[in-house]
């Protein structure tokens, strides 16, 4: 059976993804399930320097969601490019670096660390990080920043490049636009929605940032509408879907909406066996309805 | 060695021989444990999820209180959804295990004194036996509320225990930190609780110049250093809590 998918001139074995942040730098999980089998694993958020991170609480539980507020805490591209990912490649995973720029030329200085990695497969550009100050959520909610930031990467790397969204817009498909006419191969639909939480026994915030990001299957209808619309917009743009899978079914809701490949993630904190569950759900669908390729599905449900 | 043992050795499904209330709020529940091969260190924990549904979505991290002949005891206190859905769990039902993770504690020689207050006795329990299997000696000094919230009799292989009430309903009356000379004479100190607990068993360690060891709490989600939630500000960086703890040398924390 063909579940290969294609991300610009990338080409994965199958569409199951890590979503950035979730997954740590790629090993952690590896006592849980085999990481090489994944599509493609994306790396915890990688910026310039490395980030300590907000200080906690970072999480907090909500119905049938996560609250996050970690605030991009990594080792700095260097490490990850020059000794985690020379590990993993080595290992069989694929790996997708998602990078993020705390002022807009970054990007492009990062994008081309990456591009003189053969470790790296991909590009996932992070304009949309709830929790930190400088950049994140600001840039991605721009369409002219988005534009120019994919433009910025875009110039320095030949590899597939894909720009994460975030959701916290009035209308995501102009920022799916932007990075198109950017020069984006695909779009990660996307990044957590902005929460908050109040502590009735203080009257405070319970987060020390006050908002942060909230994910899991809680948001799942949102994300799946923003799926769409970014389908329905851009129908020849590569959509990577990305909030509350917990199960195969909710990969393949995904891929009729318009998505080519879909990220894992709060869930697998639960089920820490979820990628592989979610790639034999979705062999036996399709052998079970005799689907031969995943162009079938993507988008069906506008057909 | 097929693929799905490969790959389930850290994750299985365990059934539940009893659950019970020992004290307010406070259940004993005891396990199989299907990962003979691998014994659970004091101080070590699991990733437990009760529940089927998705609310609550996370498991919860409960610390081994014992494990013995394939059988594993966790103390819980019941806070929020999570550990009453734990609560609700009867014998013959299977519960989702994850471990054994974290990082335990190191099991000195010589004389060895335990100080937990309330549910934070609970690896301590563990550790107890363990520390006088290697030969050492123990003694330890317990805290609680009441005497109604006292939900273990004794420590296994302790040569003393001294138990402080807040109100003086059992034993003596206040905090295990409120002796210092109690806790003079130690070689190490392993010591889980309330912050305040052990932000001045610090205090009385440092002074007195005895090494200790400290089992810390955060809110965790993947339990194995994935998502970076459960994050812990050290003397050497930032440390998470499920990973590289929840037990931490003395001389790294900050206590902040």
């Amino acid at each position: 059976m063909d579940m290969r998918v294609r991300i610009g001139g990338l080409v994965l074995d199958n569409p199951v993804m890590t979503a950035s942040g979730t997954y740590g730098y790629g090993d952690e999980y590896s006592e849980y399930h085999d990481p090489s089998r994944i599509g493609a694993v994306i790396s915890k958020g990688l910026t310039r320097h490395p980030r300590e991170g907000n200080p906690p609480p970072r999480l907090f539980e909500t119905t049938a969601g996560l609250l996050n507020s970690v605030g991009l805490q990594n080792m700095g591209i260097d490490r990850f490019v020059g000794v985690k990912a020379v590990d993993l490649a080595a290992r069989g995973l694929t790996i997708i670096a998602n990078i993020s720029g705390s002022y807009m030329e970054e990007f492009g200085e990062l994008a081309l660390i990456c591009e003189q990695s053969r470790d790296i497969a991909a590009i996932e550009v992070n304009v949309s990080c709830p929790n930190v100050k400088k950049g994140g959520m600001a840039f991605g909610t721009d369409p002219r920043m988005i534009r120019e930031i994919t433009r910025l990467a875009r110039d320095n790397t030949a590899k597939a490049l894909i720009v994460k969204l975030s959701p916290n817009v009035t209308d995501i498909s102009e920022m799916a636009v932007a990075a198109c006419d950017g020069g984006a191969d695909a779009v990660t639909v996307a990044n957590t929605l902005l929460g908050m939480a109040i502590d009735i026994n203080t009257g405070r915030p319970v987060m020390s940032n006050i908002f942060a990001g909230l994910s899991g299957p809680a948001v799942k209808p949102v994300i799946m509408r923003m799926v769409y619309q970014v389908k329905k917009r851009l129908p020849g743009m590569t959509v990577i879907a990305s909030g509350g899978i917990k199960s195969w079914e909710d990969a393949l809701e995904y891929m009729f909406a318009g998505a080519t490949a879909f990220q894992l993630g709060t869930a697998m904190f639960r089920d820490p066996g979820l990628p592989e569950e979610v790639l034999t759900g979705l062999e036996e669908y399709m052998r079970a309805r005799n689907v031969n390729d995943m162009e079938e599905i993507i988008g069906a449900a506008h057909k | 060695m097929t693929r799905k043992e490969r790959y389930g050795m850290a994750l299985y499904k365990a059934p539940v021989l009893h659950n019970r209330e020992a004290a307010k709020d406070i259940f004993i529940i005891e396990v199989e444990y299907h990962g003979k091969n691998i014994v659970p260190l004091p101080g070590q924990f699991f990733n437990i999820l009760s529940g089927a549904g998705y609310d609550p979505l996370l498991r919860r991290p409960i610390s081994v209180g014992g494990f013995e002949d394939g059988r594993l005891t966790f103390y819980y206190k019941v806070v929020g959804d999570g550990t009453r859905a734990m609560s609700l769990l009867k014998a013959g039902d299977i519960i989702d295990m994850m471990g054994t993770l974290g990082s335990g504690f190191d099991l000195l020689p010589g004389r060895s004194l335990l100080i937990g207050g309330g549910i934070g006795i609970a690896p301590l329990v563990y550790l107890s036996g363990a520390l006088k299997n290697i030969g050492g000696d123990v003694s330890a000094i317990l805290g609680f509320a009441a005497s109604k919230d006292m939900y273990i009799a004794g420590m296994p292989g302790a040569e003393s225990v001294t138990v402080f009430t807040a109100d003086g309903s059992e034993g003596k009356k206040g905090y295990p930190t409120d002796d210092p000379a109690l806790i003079s004479g130690a070689d190490q100190i392993y010591s889980c609780g309330p912050l305040a607990m052990m932000k001045n068993v610090a205090k009385i360690a440092a002074e007195a110049r005895i090494e200790a060891f400290y089992s810390l709490e955060e809110k965790m989600a993947c339990g194995i250093g994935a998502c970076l939630g459960c994050a812990l500000k050290t003397a050497s960086g930032m440390k998470m809590v499920c990973k590289d703890g929840p037990v931490f040398k003395g001389s790294d924390l900050l206590w902040t």
